[in-house]
């Protein structure tokens, strides 16, 4: 009989026993597997849980990132989005989905579940829970909480600030500070404490009216070198929305704003080339036409570089 | 008085065990051939390398018996024991499995006339043992695995599949697999 054919030892129920004895070995209690598998139960839980965080997180972060006013921000969408794009929490939610699905195939039985449903029930508890935190506002919130007390932290707050605080590309965060002494003009105190004085002859009624309101808010202004220091030629107001949960109506208001900014420079053409102010709409002449009225005229906002990329698109909406 | 003379069933001697350590040894009795007869088909061919790895399994066996879910069967418990066991061997001692069926003829008949499923393996009957033992050593050793335990340990898929920790879907689909590599791999015999 070949090596690999010999009978099992004899002896081996003995020398097992024997060790058993020896070692004093006991079986691992109860209480031991169960704390085990609730363990990793609750890590899958625990796991999910994060996921749906930081997925309410990139949820609030996607849908807030200011959309609204890409043109004014960025040459074009695609890098816009790019560039806003929240990585950080979408990495986070699937590194958080990994591991959930290694808590699961960890259980007892977790190994019998096909891949596709232990992922998929990992992602879909996540995106329940996800969109459920979304729908409470935790994910501002947490993004909030974590962008005061981690300072390399970028909340969505800070990184809204930081592209709408350049002055020298005429875009301000901040408020009014005094009400304006003197017609079209107000004092104003950007984000980082720096003090302007706006031209507000071009704005809207409405606009004018939330500039005066003392709220944050972001404006777009006309720079030049003609200006005195510190005084800027304001051609659009936007409230500032991250200093809350914003929901989708405050999205589009935010969209609808910034159109009847742009259309309102063209408007303001049509204005300055008669004076009268008598016209109509249909009046508004060709493009090209306006392009060399507003050369020679002293409208500032009609030739702002962000309406100026953003009016082909918003004229042929 | 057929109740009297039957032998516990698995569940009851895990039961006794857990009262009882001396009871373990029917455990020990009742599983330590089939076990055995595995772990050399894994590869683990010197007996006293087969007994220092079979007496790890027991005591882990023993240590983990609370962890047994009554359930589910305990064979496959064992079994799954036993190849952790084997793998954590292999690893130790830096070597790759090589299968060593320890079968007899009847067995390799047996397996040869196996049509279940898809009939993947359709073999002459002329293959002896010796060319079927090559050719599996030769297969990735979680293909050798799933065929072992198929079809000379004679677990169900759900079983294979408690051994080896896959889906019962991924043990169909490795056993399909493996018959089909083992079936080019014979042609060369032909």
């Amino acid at each position: 009989m070949s090596d690999t054919q010999k009978q099992p030892n004899k002896d081996l129920k003995e020398s097992v026993l024997s060790r058993l004895e020896k070692e004093g070995i006991e079986p691992r209690s109860r209480l031991y597997w169960l704390s085990h598998e609730y363990a990793l139960w609750g890590a899958w839980g625990l796991a999910v849980l994060c996921g749906a965080l930081a997925l309410s997180v990139a949820s609030f972060a996607s849908l807030h990132i200011g959309y609204a006013l890409y043109e004014a921000s960025h040459n074009d969408f695609l890098t816009f989005v790019f560039d806003a794009l929240p990585y950080l929490w979408l990495v986070a939610f699937f590194l958080l989905i990994a591991v959930s699905y290694f808590n699961l195939r960890h259980t007892k039985r977790g190994y019998r579940y096909p891949i596709i449903l232990v992922v998929g029930s990992s992602i879909g508890f996540s995106v329940l829970g996800g969109g459920f935190l979304h729908w409470l506002g935790a994910g501002w919130y947490f993004d909030q909480m974590l962008g005061e007390i981690v300072p390399a932290y970028q909340s969505r707050a800070k990184f809204e600030e930081e592209i709408w605080q350049k002055p020298m590309a005429g875009r301000l965060v901040g408020k009014v500070v005094q009400q304006p002494e003197e017609v079209d003009y107000a004092a104003f105190v950007d984000a980082e404490g720096e003090y302007w004085r706006l031209n507000t002859e071009e704005l809207r009624e409405h606009d004018v009216d939330l500039l005066q309101s003392g709220r944050k808010v972001r404006i777009l202004a006309a720079t030049s070198s003609e200006f005195a220091e510190g005084s800027l030629y304001v051609c659009a107001v936007f409230p500032w929305i991250l200093d809350h949960a914003p929901g989708l109506k405050e999205w589009r208001a935010d969209r609808a704003g910034f159109i009847e900014d742009v259309k309102a420079s063209k408007e303001m053409i049509h204005i300055i080339r008669t004076p009268s102010g008598e016209g109509r709409p249909n009046d508004i002449p060709p493009p090209e036409v306006m392009e060399k009225v507003a050369s020679e005229t002293s409208s500032r906002c009609y030739n702002l570089s962000v309406f100026k990329r953003a009016r082909p698109g918003i004229v042929a909406e | 008085m057929a109740a009297e003379t039957a032998s516990p069933s698995d569940n009851e001697v895990v039961k006794l065990a857990l009262e009882e350590r001396s009871s373990f040894g029917l455990i020990v009795e009742r599983y330590q051939e089939k076990l055995s007869r595995y772990v050399t088909r894994l590869g683990i061919k010197d007996s006293d390398d087969r007994d220092d790895v079979l007496q790890e399994v027991f005591i882990k066996v023993y240590r983990n018996l609370n962890d047994y879910d009554e359930h589910y069967s305990f064979s496959a418990w064992i079994y799954r024991i036993a190849h952790n066991e084997a793998i954590s061997w292999y690893r130790k001692k830096k070597v790759r499995p090589e299968g060593n069926l320890v079968v007899d003829s009847e067995e390799v008949l047996a397996f040869l006339n196996n049509n279940e499923e898809d009939a993947a393996v359709r073999l002459d009957q002329k293959i002896n043992a010796a060319y079927l033992e090559d050719a599996l050593a030769k297969l990735d050793p979680k293909y050798q695995a799933v065929l072992i335990l198929r079809y000379f340990e004679h677990l169900e898929y759900e079983e294979i599949s408690d051994v080896l920790e896959l889906p019962t879907g991924t043990v169909g689909t490795l056993i399909h697999r493996a018959k089909k590599q083992l079936r080019e791999a014979l042609e060369k015999y032909e």
